[in-house]
């Protein structure tokens, strides 16, 4: 006999979330004759959850434990390891699992493999009760390892019953059971097994198999190469669409598919139905949470060269939302991807070349401003250098004349103040004790540009950038030294940026020196030098210089 | 008969009905069952079934989601069709 193991609260917990589920299934109505298929597999899994599965859990926690609850039974005993193993360890309660009331052999096995080898699979495929059945013992067979295999050896029709069972997709539901069954058949299979059905067939029989993420990758770039076979022309959902959101569930498939693919991206973008399955693959595959720094360098220059490459393809949106979580590595003073100046550059505009970029970019700006703070954190060396040149970067990609409306104008500015404050919160040596949130970092600045009125360029943008981030530290500075008493109450400001001028960093700096002579000490004062120290790591002469030259 | 207008704010209703149905499966509760079933609960060949199966519901309704959106997106293209139509009849 087969035993089972199971912690009797959780099961319980199980049933009534079973339960619920199936309640909710049932509540779903719509009278749109469009949803009949999207009702009927919902009704299909509250049947299957309220006539199958909750009969069985409640026949596990109504009938009577052997051991547990009242112990009555010699644990070792028990043939099934696992489920003596848990009642040892945890004092789990055993009962008989009562799917498995009667066992395959392996003669019934490869009975039903022989049998299989004979009988008109169009016909099996097509009875919902010969699947049902069918799926019933596949679901015993697949107990066994060895069985499985020598099934699978025994029955190469198998091949042929799965097309015709995938062929009946993706709506039949007794059809889905069955290849999840099948599934359990092939876990120790080799992959060869793909080759053997139709691609569409392979894609839906991943879905539940389990397997690890490098070989999910493989498979499914090997499977997005092959030619259209007729299963790919299912309406809603083909192989790609299958295999794709088979990948999703997977972030380091996603990476690793996402290698593979780079010698022939065209298989992931060209066959879908569902065109966004593609852009998710690839924004989890180089999402920095999933992806180390090296790997993204790889992937994601990559993809922007080859779409420009192909101006036949409009990217919409995706390459912004790419660049994204990678701005640092963009800087002119990041060399870990190692891209020189012309290359940065062109990568950049490729990326924000198309309708619409400019402002999504604008938009990201919570997740840009958390990558950058997230990639900063772990950057202790060169971190004033690094900051300074992103800073710069953003500032020079969203002040300029593209941005053209009001409301546009000011999003961008704020954006750009918050960027000045964390390039502020994160300068190096500054011992501000500033508080800063990212999550609350909006400075509600009254001193930005007249959005309506003002065209400016990119390099106005840099400067701008850099200079609010000085800015930003020489107030933190001043507030800390009213605070603590080094200055009374009412010593003056340092400066505002003018945003009226050509180089705010400038005429900043300038109004920022003459500031530091009326410190206490003057300007070769201790307090000057810490306030010069503080600044510096966002706008220092050098730069000053260098900014008003370009302007 | 009724005119294309009405025609496209009927089919641009109909595709939001079928967006909202989507979003409501993609929250079902039957979409996490399988993680409320898994071997810290109970181990043996019912609990591995049971999981697959639930595996298997959550593949059909997604399945069911992808093909809602799809018809909705669809809807709202004969939608616009029929708008750019009854511009180009009233020129």
């Amino acid at each position: 006999m087969t035993y089972l193991a199971y912690d009797p609260t959780l099961l319980t917990a199980l049933q009534r979330r079973m339960r619920m589920a199936t309640d909710e299934l049932r509540s779903l109505r719509s009278d749109d004759p469009e949803t009949a298929i999207a009702l009927r597999t919902v009704r299909m899994a509250a049947d299957d959850l309220e006539h199958h599965w909750l009969v069985v859990v409640g026949g596990v926690l109504h009938g009577t434990p052997l051991h547990g609850a009242t112990p009555s039974h010699d644990l070792d005993a028990l043939d099934s390891a696992p489920a003596r193993a848990m009642a040892a360890q945890r004092g789990w309660a055993v009962a008989p699992d009562p799917t498995v009331d009667d066992m395959m052999t392996d003669a019934d096995a490869l009975a039903l493999a022989d049998r299989l080898g004979e009988l008109d699979l169009h016909e099996v495929a097509n009875d919902p009760h010969t699947v049902q059945w069918l799926t019933d013992r596949w679901r015993r067979i697949a107990r066994s390892a060895s069985l499985s295999t020598a099934f699978i050896e025994r029955c190469p029709r198998w091949t042929e019953l799965a097309d015709l069972l995938a062929a009946r997709q993706p709506h039949d539901f007794a059809a889905d059971q069955a290849l999840t069954a099948l599934t359990g058949l092939l876990h120790r299979a080799p992959s060869t097994w793909a080759d053997a059905v139709q691609p569409y067939t392979a894609a839906l029989l991943l879905r539940t198999l389990q397997v690890g993420s490098k070989e999910l990758a493989a498979l499914t770039d090997r499977l997005l190469q092959l030619p259209r076979w007729p299963l790919d022309e299912a309406p809603d959902a083909n192989r790609a669409d299958v295999l794709l959101g088979t990948l999703l569930r997977d972030p380091v498939a996603c990476t690793h598919y996402l290698e593979l693919a780079m010698s022939h991206p065209n298989t992931l973008f060209d066959h879908l139905t569902d065109p966004t399955l593609a852009n998710r693959v690839v924004l989890k595959a180089t999402d920095p949470r999933f992806v180390d720094e090296a790997t993204a360098g790889r992937l994601v220059p990559g993809l922007i060269r080859w779409f420009d490459d192909q101006p036949e393809r409009d990217p919409g949106l995706l390459l912004v939302d790419l660049i994204t979580p990678w701005t640092v590595q963009f800087s002119p003073t990041h060399h870990a991807w190692q891209l020189d100046t012309d290359t940065r550059n062109r990568l950049l505009g490729i990326a924000m070349h198309s309708d619409g970029a400019l402002q999504r970019f604008i938009d990201n700006e919570a997740a840009i401003i958390g990558a950058a703070h997230r990639s900063f954190s772990s950057h202790t060396a060169h971190r004033g250098e690094l900051l300074s040149g992103w800073v710069g970067l953003i500032g020079g990609l969203i002040m300029n004349e593209r941005v053209r409306g009001a409301t546009e104008r000011r999003k961008a500015w704020d954006m750009l103040c918050n960027i000045a404050a964390l390039a502020a919160s994160l300068a190096p040596g500054v011992a501000l004790g500033v508080g800063v949130s990212i999550a609350v970092m909006v400075i509600h600045d009254h001193h930005g540009p007249d959005v309506v009125k003002e065209t400016h360029d990119a390099v106005w943008g840099k400067s701008a950038a850099v200079t609010k981030a000085a800015e930003y530290l020489a107030r933190e500075v001043h507030r800390l030294w009213v605070a603590n008493g080094r200055l009374p109450r009412n010593f003056a400001e340092p400066p505002r940026i003018d945003t009226t001028v050509v180089s705010p960093s400038e005429q900043w700096y300038n109004d920022f020196e003459d500031w530091m002579f009326t410190l206490p000490g003057g300007i070769d004062g201790t307090m000057a030098n810490e306030a010069r120290h503080a600044v510096w790591a966002a706008l220092n002469p050098w730069l000053v210089g260098e900014l008003s030259s370009q302007a | 008969m009724i005119d294309s207008h009405t025609a496209a704010l009927r089919l641009r209703e109909r595709a939001h009905s079928l967006r909202s149905l989507a979003r409501r499966l993609e929250v079902l509760q039957v979409m996490v069952l399988h993680r409320a079933a898994g071997t810290d609960v109970w181990v043996g060949p019912s609990q591995e079934h049971c999981e697959l199966a639930l595996r298997s519901h959550r593949a059909q309704v997604l399945g069911a989601v992808r093909s809602l959106q799809l018809t909705a997106r669809r809807m709202d293209r004969a939608a616009d069709e029929l708008l750019a139509l009854a511009k180009g009849t009233a020129r």
